[in-house]
């Protein structure tokens, strides 16, 4: 899912580029709005003048106005003056269009994020933190061509367990606005269930927390739900009663599990089992501005893989549940449900598992403390969840603040206190793997930028 | 306390003869939105008018009264939803133009754009006054 940074200079020398040619832009921009300034100025300066000239033809007409015979008609202005008022006003006309049209001529704007951070955790974190790290280098790009025609790229450059750079194509979508109420997508998106992963993902400076919570991490993260997906996205908004009604459908490949991870198949499906999901959100107007309820779904058919490709068990993964998010009078919440009735293929056996976390937030002016807990009960005999390392039962509490330097920088820290149930997981042979389970704390400081 | 209706009167009448022109949200000709819209397409939430694309474009000048007074927002607030907006949903913020003149020439020549001055212009529409 991640590949090795054997493209990635090429990537950086093609950025680099496009920030050079931006540079030169610039420049060129730069130069452009002083010379119009300069124009400006001299505009101003002959105003200026012939303003000073009417004032004195005004005040050599009164003198000569006979004070008994009523008004005289002033003499009309010299046709050399009109023509200069003229050409006057048509520059400053054009002066204006001019400056009015700089801004559409900067080039592709590039957003995106990057965190640094440390951490250290008790010895039975499984990924056992004791140090500094780098986090997530991300780049967006949103070209429009046109007014219905959209697209989003996203770069994402991180180290992984293994302290290799990593580069990922986070997105790209390609997009068609029919109207406010559609707009279909085409291509890599991250997949709309619930709030959190469509509304932070990797912008880190987004999310009040350091850490998303574990079961919605990304797939390569133990994950436990695809977070990404290549296919076909539906989305939009319209008024509904006393409020708006939100909504995404997706048809994308179906998710498959290798090497003890989720893979959602970006180059191609794995076989028929298509993922098919929906969202569908309420935003109530009035005094409820800021509340957002709703409900989401998704099911596919998932193979999980030995190394030598054989499938070891194929799951019929059926989720839903329901979603609550707040973000008003200085309060963020933000809590998803979603509940899972797997069928293993091979024995029709029907598995029930449930997974949940509820986030509270109180912002006091640039500080945001937080609260969290994310609890996971997944069958011990449900398939798609032990053929995955992260398929574990466990509950966890979070407690930490967020500190907005400014509104494009922030200072996190949160501690972690989490416990493991045992369970017994599948390895990528095919074999048994026993978890013994566990308790484990962990404390971590992130800071973050938007730029 | 003694009132004095006669003084509350001459502020009243200063007030009306000191020649302070209401801000006005401005549009093409082609645009017809109420406050509501207008809020939600600076906001990000609206952004056709039947099949007219609608160009939002802020105007530096008087950003902060605009942000006030229609939005019911400041600037940080403002600038956190536009890097949401676009991380989220691929919507690029609007231009943003330096003077009254730069915006009504922008707003007279685009079909769809929408803006504020604090003066007047010619060849354009008048949404609201704030």
């Amino acid at each position: 899912m991640i590949h090795r940074l054997s493209g990635a200079k090429l990537l950086a020398m093609t950025l680099m580029s496009m920030s050079c040619s931006t540079g030169v832009r610039a420049d060129e921009q730069t130069d452009r709005i002083k010379a119009l300034e300069q124009r400006l100025e001299s505009n101003i300066q002959l105003i200026e003048k012939l303003s000073a000239r009417v004032d004195e033809l005004e005040r050599a007409t009164n003198a000569q106005t006979p004070s008994a015979s009523g008004s005289l008609a002033s003499p009309p202005p010299a046709p050399s003056q009109a023509r200069e008022l003229t050409a006057l006003q048509e520059s400053v006309n054009q002066i204006s269009e001019g400056l009015s049209r700089r801004v559409n001529d900067t080039g592709l704007p590039v957003h995106g994020f990057a965190d640094v951070g440390a951490a250290k955790s008790s010895s039975a974190d499984p990924q056992r933190l004791k140090g500094f790290s780098v986090g997530t280098f991300e780049l967006h790009l949103t070209p429009q061509f046109g007014n219905r025609i959209k697209s989003l790229f996203e770069l994402a450059f991180e180290y992984d367990q293994q302290g290799q750079v990593d580069f990922e194509l986070e997105r790209m979508q390609l997009g068609y606005t029919l109207n406010d109420a559609l707009t279909v997508w085409a291509g890599r998106f991250h997949t709309p269930f619930g709030l959190w992963n469509t509304s932070f993902h990797h912008g880190a400076n987004l999310q009040t927390s350091i850490y998303r919570p574990r079961f919605i991490e990304f797939e390569d993260r133990g994950g436990i739900i695809p977070a990404h997906s290549v296919g076909l996205w539906l989305t939009g908004k319209t008024a509904l009663g006393p409020g708006k009604i939100s909504y995404d459908a997706f048809l994308s490949n179906g998710p498959s599990i290798r090497a003890r991870a989720l893979d959602f198949n970006g180059f191609t499906d794995d076989n028929q089992g298509k993922m098919l999901g929906f969202n569908l959100g309420y935003h109530p107007n009035g005094s409820l501005n800021g509340l957002t309820v709703g409900a989401h779904g998704f099911g596919s058919s998932v193979d999980a893989y030995s190394t030598s490709s054989t499938v070891l068990s194929r799951t019929r993964l059926r989720a839903a549940g329901a979603y609550l998010g707040y973000d008003a009078s200085d309060w963020e919440v933000i809590a998803e449900y979603y509940h899972f009735t797997n069928v293993d293929d091979a024995t029709d056996a029907r598995r029930s598992s449930s997974a949940w976390f509820a986030q509270v937030g109180k912002t006091f002016g640039a500080l945001t403390p937080f609260f969290r807990y994310e609890k996971t009960a997944l069958d011990p005999n449900d398939r798609y969840f032990v053929s995955q390392k992260g398929g574990r039962s466990y509950r966890r509490a979070v407690l930490g603040a967020r500190y907005a330097i400014d509104g494009r920088s922030s200072f996190k820290f949160e501690l972690g206190n989490t416990s493991e149930s045992a369970v017994v997981l599948i390895d990528e042979f095919g074999l048994p793997v026993r978890f013994t389970g566990g308790s484990y704390r962990r404390a971590a400081i992130q800071y973050s930028i938007a730029f | 306390m003694r009132r004095r209706p006669g003084l509350a009167l001459l502020c009243c009448w200063l007030v009306s003869q000191s020649g302070a022109h209401a801000a006005e949200v401005i549009a093409h000709p082609s645009v017809n939105l109420d406050a509501e819209e207008i809020r939600e397409l600076f906001l990000g939430e609206k952004q056709f008018v039947g099949p007219l694309k609608l160009v939002p474009v802020d105007n530096s000048a008087i950003q902060r009264e605009f942000m006030s007074n229609i939005l019911q927002t400041d600037a940080r607030t403002y600038a956190a939803r536009w890097t949401k907006k676009s991380f989220r949903e691929g919507l690029v913020a609007p231009d943003v133009k330096g003077s009254d003149a730069e915006v009504a020439a922008f707003v007279r020549a685009t079909p769809g754009a929408v803006g504020y001055i604090a003066g007047k212009a010619l060849g354009v529409k008048v949404l609201l006054k704030f």
